[in-house]
């Protein structure tokens, strides 16, 4: 029961006020599944992208936090090839830190986040976090290249 | 009158002796390389003791080694200190000519200052903080645009005298002069350039005719646009302010299959793109839409996720027709919450039960909070 006010809420004050560069919508108008897209961060090799995500809202939101993966193909430590993301705030304390008080557009401006400040100390892909560490360089070029391929399909 | 008294009255004049019935003790300054240092000194037969003060902390371990010596009088004693102290003690700073340095700095800061006010005398505004360190002005173009310009004063004597540390152009460029009215001028070039004042005149059009929801209030320095094209479906523009007429750069956000189709209808038109019309009824082309919707008239409140009041888990007043009936103890936090959401939300965590209540976290500030079962559970 709360979680319909709830969404209802979180719609309509994102539709006033949107954060920068991020968008969610429920998809065909049922509110267990919705999409978003978010333009990469300034000042990070993914600044020119715009990522396609999914987001599932379980029966028991917001007690239960809601899952989101990317379907925009991502090159990122915290990011798996299945569009999985690695972030505590998607997941139930003790493991996670989610807390009702976060809603959607808390959990995508941190993702905004965590693509601007990946996270190597808790990867998802190992040989990733390993090039963010090591060859700096050499990371933020393939996260640009997989950005141009997969993220800028405009003109 | 012991011998040593005149040595003390000579030698560290502002040393006064008091005796006490227990032991006899000094008090008063030093004065060491312009340093003034607190004393307190008490005697037990050969041996003095030393009060410690936080100026005399530094040179702690030699005096306590000093403690453990014996001394015929007081003034040999302070003579032995006198020698750490001095030994210790930063070269002191010649402060005088600093002084004098700064003074003329300061001088001519201010009539650099007065000659710009007088030399410019259409500047909109001015201002100069009280310690003479930055400069605040703001600008009218021609266009009655304002456009403000923050300088610092650099009194570090590397360097040049002045520099602009903020503007609201898009082009952030530091610059710097020894001259404010040269430094003035570089910053008037910049906003009466062309290019610029075009992007401005694009951008006022935009902002007066387009419903813009990001940012909220922008500002000269923002180069981008968030517009809305249709209920849920907005697209963001960013101009490149070199270039304002050429085709900027547009990303669409909304339902991906909308965005699909925006971006269809975009490679499909680019090519068409007029660098010399107007970039607004070019955008309408480009786009193939009738016009841009307007601004909905009524301007209401900024909206929170969470009002005052409201219960910070469902974001609403009202649940089942019931008010919000928890509060968070803690006095910072102070938010809301229906006990019924409060109380599934720690039983979710599996939080401790103890009779009739519920014992967890704030899920807004982590501190303890309590909640009593809820009737309706």
């Amino acid at each position: 029961m709360q979680r319909e006010q709830r969404l209802k809420r979180e719609l309509s004050k994102f539709e006033k006020k949107p954060p920068k560069g991020i968008w969610f919508s429920p998809k065909e108008d049922k509110l267990n599944i919705f999409e978003a897209s978010l333009i990469g961060p300034e000042n990070s090799p993914y600044s020119d992208g715009l990522f396609k995500l999914e987001i599932l809202i379980p029966d028991n939101y917001p007690f239960l936090p809601p899952s989101i993966k990317f379907l925009t193909k991502v090159y990122h430590p915290n990011i798996d090839d299945n569009g999985r993301i690695c972030l505590d705030l998607i997941k139930m304390p003790p493991a996670g830190n989610w807390k009702p008080t976060i809603g959607i557009e808390g959990l995508l401006i941190a993702i905004q986040m965590l693509l601007q400040n990946p996270n190597p100390n808790d990867p998802l892909m190992a040989d990733i976090a390993e090039e963010f560490v090591n060859d700096k360089k050499e990371f933020e070029r393939k996260a640009k290249l997989w950005c141009d391929k997969y993220a800028c399909d405009n003109v | 009158m012991p011998a040593y008294e005149l040595d003390l009255l000579l030698k560290y004049p502002m040393i006064m002796q008091r005796c006490t019935t227990k032991d006899e003790e000094y008090f008063g300054y030093i004065k060491i390389k312009g340093d003034h240092f607190k004393i307190r000194l008490t005697r037990n037969m050969k041996r003095f003791k030393l009060e410690m003060t936080e100026d005399l902390e530094k040179y702690e371990k030699d005096i306590k080694k000093l403690s453990k010596l014996s001394f015929m009088d007081p003034v040999e004693y302070l003579d032995k200190l006198t020698e750490i102290l001095s030994a210790e003690s930063p070269p002191h700073k010649e402060t005088d000519d600093i002084i004098i340095d700064n003074t003329s700095i300061y001088r001519k800061v201010l009539r650099e200052y007065t000659e710009l006010r007088q030399f410019y005398f259409n500047i909109h505004k001015s201002f100069i903080s009280k310690d003479l360190k930055t400069i605040d002005i703001v600008q009218l173009d021609e266009q009655m645009r304002q456009h403000s310009v923050k300088i610092d004063v650099n009194y570090s004597q590397y360097g040049k005298l002045f520099k602009i540390v903020e503007c609201n152009l898009p082009l952030n460029e530091i610059d710097e002069d020894d001259s404010l009215i040269v430094l003035y001028e570089k910053f008037m070039n910049r906003v009466d350039c062309p290019k610029l004042q075009l992007m401005f005149d694009v951008l006022d059009e935009i902002d007066k005719s387009c419903w813009v929801i990001d940012p909220d209030r922008p500002t000269r320095r923002d180069v981008y646009r968030r517009i809305v094209l249709d209920r849920n479906l907005s697209m963001v523009i960013t101009f490149n302010p070199n270039d304002i007429r050429h085709l900027p750069q547009i990303k669409f956000l909304g339902p991906h299959n909308a965005v699909k189709k925006y971006n269809e209808v975009v490679s499909r038109n680019f090519l068409n793109w007029n660098p010399n019309e107007d970039v607004l009824s070019e955008l309408v082309k480009l786009l193939e839409i009738d016009n841009f919707p307007a601004k909905p008239e009524h301007s209401e409140e900024d909206e929170l996720l969470v009002n005052d009041g409201e219960c910070c888990i469902c974001f609403s007043l009202r649940l089942n027709e019931q008010l919000p009936d928890v509060v968070c103890p803690n006095a910072s936090c102070n938010q809301f919450f229906h006990s019924q959401c409060l109380y599934k939300w720690l039983r979710s965590l599996n939080s401790r039960k103890c009779f009739y209540e519920i014992n967890g976290q704030c899920p807004n500030c982590e501190k303890v909070i309590h909640c009593s079962l809820p009737t309706s559970e």
